[in-house]
């Protein structure tokens, strides 16, 4: 229930950018480092958003 | 050109003022032109913001700590609101952001401080401990005027008044019909003894108050990773790759 009470959305309408990236991250055992790669091609000024976990 | 170069790295200032150097001839007064614009177009800010040079600080800071980054910048929303963009084209499956284990928190790093050290020793009931070391850990480093982590500190968020434990009375009234105010209440009250229960296992625990206690861990929380660590399942935070990691709208 915690985690909901987080997400209320506020701020809906006040965005500043078109286009969002979407992204894949994981921990790098091999590199002990976090990494983030795009899921799709991602375009100039596109915002980046890092929101899918991958085991 | 070097200016190009810290112009990439994302120095704008360092760029300028290279070029400014230089210009006795006026043969640069173009390109300082067409930084300072691009200054304002990429990162949503004018070069001599004092909030762009936080910027500089900390990207600088990311790289120097063995962070790699390409073609992604930090974009200036507002007051405490930023994002992260393409400043390039990045191809499918490309990795773009490489934050190395030495900046990111976990839940050890709070551990290992002193007060963190007492609490975990004391046994205190706490909800989420992973969340409760992680918030002790930004704390500690808050309130050291000499800490490490200040150029990445000086960017994180200061305010946590768009989370609904933190609306105002208007944002609260809206609320009124709604189960939310009956949860809201429900955790704010829980923080509130929890916070009492450290203050009374550990009580140094009081140099922090409790209002930045509720701030702190509410906006860790909503930065927070799930990580798989050497079969290991963590919860981290990672400094630039924590601004994007909510989804297209500021939902916190």
């Amino acid at each position: 229930m915690l985690v909901f009470l987080f997400i209320l959305p506020i701020d809906m309408f006040n965005h500043h950018y078109e286009k969002v990236g979407q992204t894949y991250w994981q921990y790098s055992d091999k590199d002990d480092s976090f990494v983030v790669k795009a899921q799709r091609k991602i375009d100039l000024g596109d915002a980046v958003s890092a929101n899918v976990f991958i085991e | 050109m070097k200016a190009d170069v810290l112009w990439e790295m994302g120095q704008i200032n360092e760029a300028i003022e290279l070029l400014e150097s230089n210009n006795k001839d006026g043969s640069f007064s173009e390109k300082v032109v067409k930084i300072k614009k691009m200054c304002k177009e990429e990162y949503g800010l004018p070069n001599e913001h004092a909030d762009i040079k936080k910027i500089e600080r900390f990207m600088k800071w990311m790289r120097e700590g063995g962070a790699k980054f390409k073609n992604v910048r930090m974009r200036y929303y507002g007051p405490d609101y930023r994002g992260v963009h393409a400043c390039g084209e990045i191809g499918a499956n490309e990795v773009f952001l490489n934050v190395p284990k030495n900046l990111i928190i976990t839940p050890q790093s709070g551990r290992l401080t002193e007060i963190g050290a007492k609490i975990l020793a004391s046994k205190v009931k706490v909800n989420w401990d992973y969340l409760v070391y992680i918030t002790i850990f930004l704390m500690v480093e808050m309130h050291n005027p000499e800490s490490a982590w200040k150029p990445y500190l000086d960017v994180y968020p200061r305010l946590a008044n768009n989370f609904p434990m933190f609306y105002n009375e208007y944002e609260k009234s809206l609320l009124k019909g709604t189960p939310m105010v009956e949860h809201m209440a429900s955790e704010i009250s829980q923080i509130k003894e929890e916070y009492e229960r450290m203050i009374a296992a550990v009580p140094e625990f009081k140099q922090f108050s409790l209002e930045e206690y509720m701030r702190n861990k509410v906006l860790v929380i909503s930065r927070i990773f799930y990580v798989k660590m050497h079969n290991v399942t963590e919860r981290i935070m990672v400094p630039l790759a924590g601004i994007p990691i909510h989804l297209t709208y500021r939902y916190v």
